[in-house]
């Protein structure tokens, strides 16, 4: 037997040295020494069984992300008349007298979320962006209107009032984690398994 | 594999009074890949399944590719945001209605060159869409489609001011400030069909599309659309119009027709505002 060669145990033909018999197609003993193979962060894994290890840890993400977007529509439906109440009688934001218009404003939103965590759960990837869109939309409406009301001596809601509080970061930050792991979902399952 | 297999090579007899050792076989025709262990060709060079991955993996840098289309169309929504978010800080700031006649043209400026910016640099995104010019036909329906997506608006703004909600008009602020209706036309209708088509259906629904699949990046193109406009009585009727256009861009995979739809929808609000035959908003 020379070097770079190997003997099929299965049907006894000599071939070159690689993962399966060149005449039968079956898979061989390695000729090379093992070890368990560190693969970096962004490396996709080649075998079945990698991208199924790969794919349920990223399907996690995904699903995380999902239920960020359920836990935004009840917190718009639980706290959003208190927010509405509140924006609607602090001075400086010009939105005197209509509690009824943020009221359906804030159902609208919780509806539109709602929404989203259905789409996600078949499509979280999509769902994700479009809720990470929405969101931070309405992070940087209450920013504006908060540093509004600043000016004028309304309350400070946030970090320093500037209207962006831990929650609103905490939501933002596993959204696009979601839509970072549904990137890597997407493209493993492209990935044909080797192995 | 049979005994009979004329490709197998046969050992030669053990001698008489020794043990049969197993004789390694000769080498054979490659029939199986040594790295996949797909089946291949003998002729070829390399494993076609191999070359096929291999060639995917060599064009496709997937971490730049798909998370620099998501995040270009991301950062051209929120720039084009950036722009409604002034507009709203300058009205709440001096306590106004509305932003002045001279302060929408400056928005509607802005937005523009942002949207060249973007198209400059998505060129592939945009040019695709530009090059290819439907069959009349489809310029055509794509007018009568915008009737319908007009009398939705209708209906939707009729039962809000039924409800008590406040009429918002486009042209009236124009007309009172000395402008014709050239410039109502100009900055309602044409503006934002030219560049709003340009930004959604063009950079942002084809960066979308190519990431998540052409039907879901035009449903999250048009529910980034309708959110941007940031009104939420005119919500229902916008993401109407959005699903329309977004089926308009991939059905003929041109802008034009998009144009026109967004145009005429435009001008029909233009229109029923002027001459009173829908309810005004």
């Amino acid at each position: 037997m020379g070097n770079g060669t190997i003997t099929c145990p299965h049907c006894g033909a000599v071939s070159a040295a690689g993962a399966f018999c060149e005449s039968c197609g079956k898979a061989v003993p390695s000729t090379f020494a093992t070890s368990p193979r560190i693969v970096s962060g962004d490396a996709l894994p080649y075998s079945a069984a990698g991208q199924k290890l790969v794919g349920d840890e990223l399907r996690k993400h995904t699903n995380r992300a999902a239920y960020t977007l359920l836990a935004v529509g009840i917190l718009q439906v639980t706290c959003g008349p208190i927010v509405a109440v509140t924006l609607a009688n602090a001075p400086g934001v010009g939105l005197e007298g209509m509690v009824g218009v943020l009221l359906v404003a804030q159902f609208v939103v919780a509806a539109v979320f709602f929404g989203l965590y259905f789409w996600a759960r078949t499509a979280p990837l999509p769902a994700s962006i479009v809720g990470l869109a929405i969101y931070v939309t309405l992070v940087l409406i209450n920013m504006a209107t908060s540093l509004s009301s600043l000016s004028e001596g309304g309350p400070r809601r946030g970090f320093g009032g500037c209207g962006i509080g831990l929650l609103d970061i905490i939501i933002i930050v596993l959204l696009a984690q979601g839509i970072q792991a549904g990137l890597k979902h997407k493209r493993l399952m492209e990935t044909p398994p080797s192995m | 594999m049979s005994e009979s297999d004329p490709e197998r090579a046969t050992a030669p007899p053990p001698e008489s009074g020794t043990d049969p050792a197993p004789s390694p076989r000769l080498v054979v025709p490659v029939r199986f890949c040594r790295d996949c262990g797909g089946a291949r060709d003998p002729s070829l060079a390399e494993c076609p399944h191999c070359l096929q991955r291999r060639l995917a993996a060599a064009q496709r840098d997937w971490r730049s590719t798909d998370a620099s289309s998501i995040t270009s169309a991301l950062a051209l929504y929120f720039c084009l945001l950036g722009v409604s978010i002034v507009s709203i800080l300058w009205v709440v700031g001096n306590r106004a209605d509305r932003l002045p006649v001279e302060g929408e043209m400056a928005a509607s400026v802005v937005f523009s060159i942002i949207v060249l910016i973007w198209c400059l640099i998505r060129q592939g995104d945009v040019l695709a869409g530009l090059v290819r010019v439907p069959h009349p036909l489809w310029l055509a329906a794509a007018a009568a489609v915008a009737v319908p997506t007009f009398l939705a608006a209708t209906v939707v703004v009729t039962v809000l001011q039924a409800a008590g909600l406040k009429n918002l008009v486009y042209s009236t602020p124009f007309l009172e400030a000395g402008y014709g209706y050239g410039w109502v036309v100009l900055t309602i209708c044409v503006q934002p069909a030219i560049f709003e088509e340009l930004a959604f259906r063009g950079v942002i629904q084809s960066s979308l599309g190519a990431v998540l699949g052409r039907f879901e990046g035009a449903v999250a193109t048009a529910l980034l659309f309708a959110i941007l406009h940031l009104s939420m009585p005119s919500l229902p009727h916008l993401l109407l119009l959005g699903a329309v256009l977004g089926w308009l861009r991939i059905r003929t995979d041109s802008l034009y027709p998009c144009m026109v739809t967004h145009f005429t929808h435009n001008f029909l609000v233009v229109l029923a505002e002027r001459h009173g035959g829908f309810p005004s908003w």
